[in-house]
């Protein structure tokens, strides 16, 4: 367990100062940015009369989260973690190093779920304090209620969770191939197939359209279990798949 | 013998290509073994499976007495190696770069901060590493490979890229660890003339291939001084030498070239060649240097 969370601390050093480290509150905000600078140029109610117009503020963020920014986001996260290894060529160092191989890939594995656990975390608040400014400067679009911290919160742990499929399908990909461009052109198709086949009947299942799913509910507040749990059961699953790859593979 | 690293028949293919062929060697401790070899010999594919970060083909490795294969962690808890180009991350300092390798394997913050030490660079530890010269850079990621305190090092290629102070400054230190610390050290290197500094033992691959094994003396030993003669009457002399028994070679011109096996055999011939009535102008004896050596071991 000590060396458990020594791997994990030492990986938490290496994002000192990195562009990912920044990145995991950068894309929440801008997420928010964008959503938030589009009701205030309507400046009139956006929500339909019988919708709290919280909820169909929160409901447009999370669906394009959800469904397009994670995604990308994952994606980039993932990778840049994995070029902080492939750069300098340090897989030859950190395999050769007394530490069992599954430990140092699950502790990558964590980095990244760590990296997106941050942004999940902080999308809730940044939509608040977007809701918040826009509430000050442009009361015409309605946003007098309360606001639904619960919602808020549930619904991004539960798209955090949901995720967790991609974050390990990604996190094999940057490990796997040197290539930044490798690992950044995979998550873009796959991300974009989302938005094309999340109609189809299994389209619900396609791992990179599991967080749009969910979050696309967020205003009637129906919770997609079956998504959430492909989403995040098969992440674990996968994670122990991709270190067994890992581990067994030639180091070149 | 006490070893520290030995291969049986260790082999290692890529598709067709055979990388390491059925090589056998063995490290003695506290040698430091020069492991030499033209580019693509096949001396980083053999430290890569010493260290077991690739399967072998086929053959074992041991460290310590011990199979990799079974006791990879333990045993590799006792070794610090240094492939290729160094691993760091530079957008951390000198110190963070120790300390992230330095949690993984659980060192103690003394070790480390001896390690930096060792290699120099207390004063610099807390720059980043995008500062640091090429030099450096190479004695950090040494620093690296010392903090568990190894009982064996695998060096690959360890001065590649570096400046001659650089290159002296990297040599200093692999001849101080086997003294000061009792540090067996396994060398790598395509250059003669840096291995024959340092070393104790060489070992020569060539295509995969263990071509030469053994002191630097016996490598010295393997070959013949050489005597090169210039004379008036070469094809006279020729004669003369031939019939006592001499393998003579000419040269061209009035040179002639025999091996010998030292300073008697000088004087004989000499005496020899007089009483047949040849005159000589110049007489050399030739220790082979070993870049001599070198290029008729991996030549022949
Ligand atoms: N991953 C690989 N796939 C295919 N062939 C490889 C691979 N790695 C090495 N080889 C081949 O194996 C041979 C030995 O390579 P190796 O890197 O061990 O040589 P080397 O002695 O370290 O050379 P250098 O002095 O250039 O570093 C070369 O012919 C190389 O092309
Ligand atoms: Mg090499």
């Amino acid at each position: 367990m000590a060396m458990v969370l020594q791997s994990l601390s030492a990986e938490m050093l290496k994002l000192k100062h990195t562009l990912a480290f920044w990145l995991a509150l950068v894309a929440p905000l801008s997420m928010v940015v964008l959503e938030s600078g589009m009701w205030f140029d309507m400046n009139r109610r956006v929500a339909p009369p019988e919708v709290d117009s919280w909820l169909w503020y929160g409901q447009s963020i999370y669906v394009f989260w959800g469904l397009l920014i994670m995604p990308l986001f994952v994606t980039l996260e993932t990778a840049l973690v994995g070029q902080l290894e492939h750069a300098q060529e340090h897989w030859k160092h950190l395999y050769a190093l007394p530490v069992p191989r599954g430990l140092i890939y699950g502790a990558k594995q964590f980095a990244g779920m760590f990296l997106i656990g941050v942004s999940c975390l902080a999308l809730p608040f940044f939509t608040a304090l977007g809701g918040l400014f826009l509430r000050w400067a442009r009361p015409a679009v309605e946003l007098t209620g309360p606001i639904p911290w619960f919602m808020l919160f549930k619904y991004s742990l539960a798209i955090y969770l949901g995720a967790w499929l991609i974050i390990t399908i990604h996190t094999w990909i940057s490990q796997r191939w040197k290539s930044f461009a490798v690992a950044c052109t995979a998550g873009v198709l796959l991300t974009i197939a989302g938005v094309f086949v999340i109609n189809a009947d299994w389209g619900q299942y396609w791992p990179w359209a599991i967080a749009g799913i969910i979050g696309n509910k967020f205003d009637e507040n129906v919770l997609q279990v079956a998504p959430l749990l492909v989403g995040s059961i098969g992440g674990v699953v996968m994670a122990f798949v991709a270190g067994w790859d890992v581990v067994r593979r030639d180091v070149l | 013998m006490d070893t520290t690293l030995i291969t049986h028949d260790l082999t290692r293919r890529f598709g067709e290509l055979t990388a390491v062929d059925a090589l056998t060697l063995s490290v003695p401790r506290g040698a430091v073994y020069g492991f030499l070899g033209p580019n693509g010999a096949g001396k980083t594919t053999t430290i890569r499976l010493a260290l077991g970060l690739i399967h072998p083909s086929a053959g074992e490795v041991l460290l310590f007495g011990q199979p990799l294969r079974r006791r990879r962690l333990e045993l590799l808890r006792r070794v610090g190696a240094l492939v290729e180009v160094p691993s760091l991350y530079p957008h951390l300092s000198g110190r963070d770069n120790l300390e992230v390798t330095r949690r993984l394997i659980d060192a103690t913050k003394a070790q480390r901060d001896r390690a930096l030490a060792l290699v120099g660079l207390e004063d610099d530890a807390d720059r980043l590493v995008k500062t640091f010269s090429m030099g450096m850079k190479q004695r950090l990621a040494l620093a690296l490979a010392l903090m568990g305190e190894p009982e064996l090092l695998i060096l690959d290629e360890p001065t590649n890229g570096l400046d001659p102070a650089g290159i002296r400054e990297i040599r200093e230190l692999i001849c101080k660890l086997p003294q000061e610390h009792g540090i067996t050290i396994f060398l790598s290197s395509h250059l003669l003339a840096e291995i024959e500094q340092v070393a104790t033992h060489i070992g020569i691959i060539q295509q995969g291939r263990l071509l030469f094994e053994g002191t630097l003396d016996a490598l010295h030993a393997q070959n013949e001084p050489q005597l090169v003669l210039e004379v008036d009457k070469p094809q006279s002399a020729k004669e003369v030498l031939h019939a006592y028994g001499w393998k003579v070679r000419g040269n061209g011109g009035h040179s002639l070239t025999l091996a010998v096996n030292g300073a008697a055999d000088v004087a004989r011939i000499n005496t020899q060649l007089v009483q047949g009535g040849v005159n000589i102008y110049h007489l050399n004896l030739q220790q082979p240097t070993l870049e001599d050596i070198f290029l008729a071991v991996t030549q022949a």
